[in-house]
């Protein structure tokens, strides 16, 4: 299942006005199994729910079903990674400001509770790290100490699974590298942020969002010949290659087009 | 889903809309600092409000804006309507006379007080006197004010003009072109030359000079156009419950009177000695 891709990086850059709230608090009580459904298919369920966006309400089934899930199985992460991703998508869908914050704080929830079910897995760390940046970007005041959590989270996921959701972990820390303030306020670091962007592209290479986060981070580092043709790259693959009928092709498209404007000579 | 992420960079809350009728403005011009005018605005919208409640104003009277760009910063200032800029020490030491700014008020800070040392750092054993500058680029995010990181290090010794002065904002990349052997030195502001022991390349540089402690930001009044209402508004920010907030997230702890002494002793410093 496609991610959130570019949360993370959209949640930062807000020292100027931030405060220092705590971006972790004690989750509450996991979800209870409900009425005995077979987990299995509550999984399915929501895929296919999820993959009918941009049919917002579709999403939302999505969301419950994936919740749904995770209820019924009390081990199992798949609903709640999966949750955590539909919460995503309807936050960039929502304009309610209230509704985002409350999205945002349980997708933080998620992402603890899985790692409460299983502590060293690179699904949840990874998933928390989305969770902490919706957060950070719809409660600014965490912005601060999510940072740090995101950026550990992230390390660790791409340490145990690298490939995980198409290299997602060095694609968003990338991002997060490319997008936060620079030492010493934060941990942005344009060059290292290149340096994930290139991991990530060389897992997959042929997955728009890698080449569009190769294409920002080439560009932050000067070199807009690359990031033009990266850009280029990501277009083609959302045009015309596998990546065509994904329902965030049209997303990756705008994306693309913008980069490729920025890289362009003047 | 990504595009859409990638494009927000974090808007907390919608931007002011037009400027009311009749609104001073003040404008806040850090150059290199992180944000943009978008990001900013919400908080500069509760200093502005903040402002004009301390001063006895009416909400609105007051307005804020955030330039994160030397150049945008000019353009700003320059508008008419603009009472008051708030702005760095380079800002002020480079572009006073021209813009007309009349230091009103100091900046005191959370991390650094009424001041701050900035700190020329260097690949170990590269630079040991201003002449081993000869030739270097020196980085820093002062670098749009040459003549004043020219000058900040005082009685250590100007920089050569031999040696090319570089605004930059991406200090890591910058002193990692001096661990790597370039003829490259930086010349970090107080709160980089405080966080200097935390990179892990740090035992690799060594703090080459520093400069006495400087005034760190000014309120600077644009065209005598300040009203003493309003200068009280900014002084008596800590004593109001919304200006004491906002003077948190901002992380100043108060704004206090010029003191002449130092900022004549800043300006000497800079301008280095008589020829």
């Amino acid at each position: 299942m496609r991610g959130p891709g570019a949360t993370l990086g959209a949640a930062l850059l807000l020292l100027l006005g931030v405060g220092c709230a705590h971006a972790l608090r004690e989750p509450g009580p996991q979800p209870i199994p409900g009425d005995g459904k077979d987990p299995s298919a509550l999984l399915a369920e929501a895929r296919a729910s999820f993959d009918r966006r941009p049919d917002a309400s579709a999403v939302r089934q999505a969301e419950s079903l994936f919740l749904a899930a995770a209820a019924a199985d009390p081990r199992g992460i798949e609903g709640l990674y999966g949750a955590i991703f539909a919460k995503a998508w309807l936050i960039e869908h929502e304009s309610d400001p209230k509704a985002r914050a409350e999205l945002a704080a349980s997708a933080v929830q998620a992402g603890q509770w899985c790692e409460q079910r299983a502590p060293a897995s690179a699904v949840c760390d990874y998933a928390l790290a989305i969770g902490l940046g919706l957060q950070a970007r719809e409660s600014p005041s965490t912005a601060l100490d999510a940072l740090k959590l995101i950026v550990g989270r992230l390390e660790r996921a791409a340490a145990l699974n690298p490939k995980l959701d198409f290299a997602g972990p060095a694609r968003l820390l990338a991002l997060v590298l490319l997008r936060a303030p620079g030492w010493p306020l934060g941990p942005g670091d344009p060059e290292s942020a290149l340096a994930q962007a290139r991991t990530a592209a060389s897992y997959f290479p042929d997955h728009p969002p890698n080449q569009l986060t190769l294409a920002e981070a080439l560009i932050a580092n000067g070199s807009n010949d690359e990031g033009r043709a990266a850009a280029q790259h990501a277009l083609r693959q959302a045009t015309g290659g596998p990546s065509a009928a994904d329902p965030d092709a049209p997303d990756w498209i705008r994306q693309a087009q913008g980069l490729i404007e920025r890289a362009s000579p003047r | 889903m990504c595009a859409t992420l990638v494009a927000a960079l974090l808007l907390a809350a919608a931007p002011s809309t037009a400027k009311e009728p009749s609104q001073v403005m003040i404008v806040t011009c850090a150059p290199g600092y992180p944000g943009t005018t978008a990001e900013a605005q919400p908080t500069m919208d509760l200093f502005a409000k903040a402002v004009a409640g301390a001063a006895g104003l009416p909400a609105g009277a007051v307005g804020a804006v955030y330039s994160p760009t030397e150049k945008d910063g000019l353009a700003r200032i320059a508008a008419p309507e603009v009472a008051a800029a708030l702005v760095t020490l380079p800002f002020l030491l480079k572009h006073e006379e021209a813009l007309k700014l009349e230091p009103r008020l100091q900046v005191e800070t959370r991390d650094s007080g009424a001041g701050e040392v900035w700190t020329l750092v260097a690949k170990k054993g590269r630079v040991s006197k201003p002449a081993s500058l000869e030739g270097f680029t020196v980085y820093s995010i002062a670098g749009y004010a040459p003549g004043f990181v020219r000058g900040a290090l005082g009685g250590w010794g100007r920089i050569p003009e031999s040696a090319k002065v570089v605004e930059s904002s991406q200090v890591l990349s910058s002193l990692r072109k001096a661990v790597g052997g370039a003829e490259v030195a930086v010349l970090l502001d107080g709160t980089q030359g405080a966080a200097l022991s935390s990179l892990p390349f740090a035992a690799e540089l060594e703090v080459v000079a520093r400069s006495e402690k400087l005034p760190s930001a000014f309120l600077a009044e644009v065209g005598g156009r300040l009203s003493p209402a309003l200068e009280k508004g900014f002084e008596k920010l800590p004593g109001d419950p919304q200006g004491a907030t906002v003077l948190s997230t901002l992380r100043m702890t108060r704004f206090v009177p010029v003191d002449p002494a130092q900022l004549a002793a800043a300006r000497r410093v800079v301008a280095g000695p008589a020829k």
